[in-house]
């Protein structure tokens, strides 16, 4: 019998197929990197105007966080999906700034944030390949 | 007329003194500069500003950290802050009324009319 799959069960497959080979490929550490990107905003296309107005919408929120003074992982996860946004719409300064605070605030949150000093500075190491991977990564997760 | 005493704080050198030349040519402001978020409230304390211009995300301490250091200053109780920052577009700021949090914020780059009027809001505010 032929299983008729809906998208989001096709999109859900091949995450798991990219989440395992990413890391198998690229190893943890930019796998790892990489899987967030698998997981960043489903359907929202590179450079679109919608992706541009969740970035911008999702800097308030950041902002918001850090002028409160929180320094979780809630505010953790929004700086790495910030860095991720400001890849696939190709700004580099911002992928920058992005990585660079992440990297100053993951040694001050407790818990697994202050294992991902690595993979912030990985992205810092050459922004323009995280860049590229990044939404290289989207465009093909967006085919299905 | 005493002229109005501006502390700004954030990491970028170049951008500072730009602000700095901009603000000090206009004739009203006194303007002093802080690249390090960590030294912002011991300078603060001892220039005893009217508003502060705070950049939000700086290596050593950022601004909402200094923010908090601030509101403890009973020394600084009169003195405005407003957040400078490229975190946020020009868009988002306005779409906000220039206020995120409760406090006033302005986008960067920003032209130098743009910022006095901004100030000359937030120190009548």
């Amino acid at each position: 019998m032929m299983v008729n799959f809906g998208i989001k069960e096709i999109q859900k497959e091949l995450k798991t197929a990219l989440e395992n080979g990413l890391r198998q490929q690229f190893g943890d550490l930019m796998g790892g990197i990489l899987m967030d990107v698998v997981n960043y905003r489903e359907r929202v296309e590179i450079n679109s105007q919608r992706l541009r107005e969740l970035v911008e919408n999702d800097a308030v929120a950041v902002v918001g966080a850090i002028v409160a003074n929180r320094a979780d992982g809630a505010l953790m996860l929004m700086i790495r999906s910030q860095m991720i946004g400001s890849a696939l719409l190709s700004d580099r300064d911002a992928v920058v700034r992005w990585a660079t605070d992440g990297l100053n605030r993951c040694r001050r949150v407790a818990g697994p944030w202050s294992d991902t000093e690595r993979q912030w500075q990985w992205v810092l190491e050459d922004p323009n390949r995280y860049m590229i991977y990044s939404r290289q990564l989207k465009y093909f997760l967006n085919q299905f | 007329m005493d002229k109005r005493r501006i502390l700004m704080v954030d990491d970028e050198v170049g951008f500072t003194h730009l602000v700095k030349l901009n603000l000090e040519k206009d004739g009203r402001y006194e303007v002093r500069i802080e690249n390090h978020g960590a030294k912002a409230a011991e300078t603060a304390r001892e220039f005893l500003p009217d508003l502060i211009l705070l950049d939000i995300i700086m290596p050593d301490k950022d601004g909402g950290e200094v923010l908090a250091e601030l509101q403890q200053e009973a020394s600084l109780r009169g003195t405005r802050i407003m957040f400078l920052t490229a975190t946020v577009s020009i868009k988002g700021v306005e779409e906000h009324n220039g206020t995120i949090r409760g406090m006033p914020f302005i986008a960067k780059p920003v032209e130098p009319k743009k910022l006095i009027k901004r100030i000359e809001e937030v120190l009548k505010a």
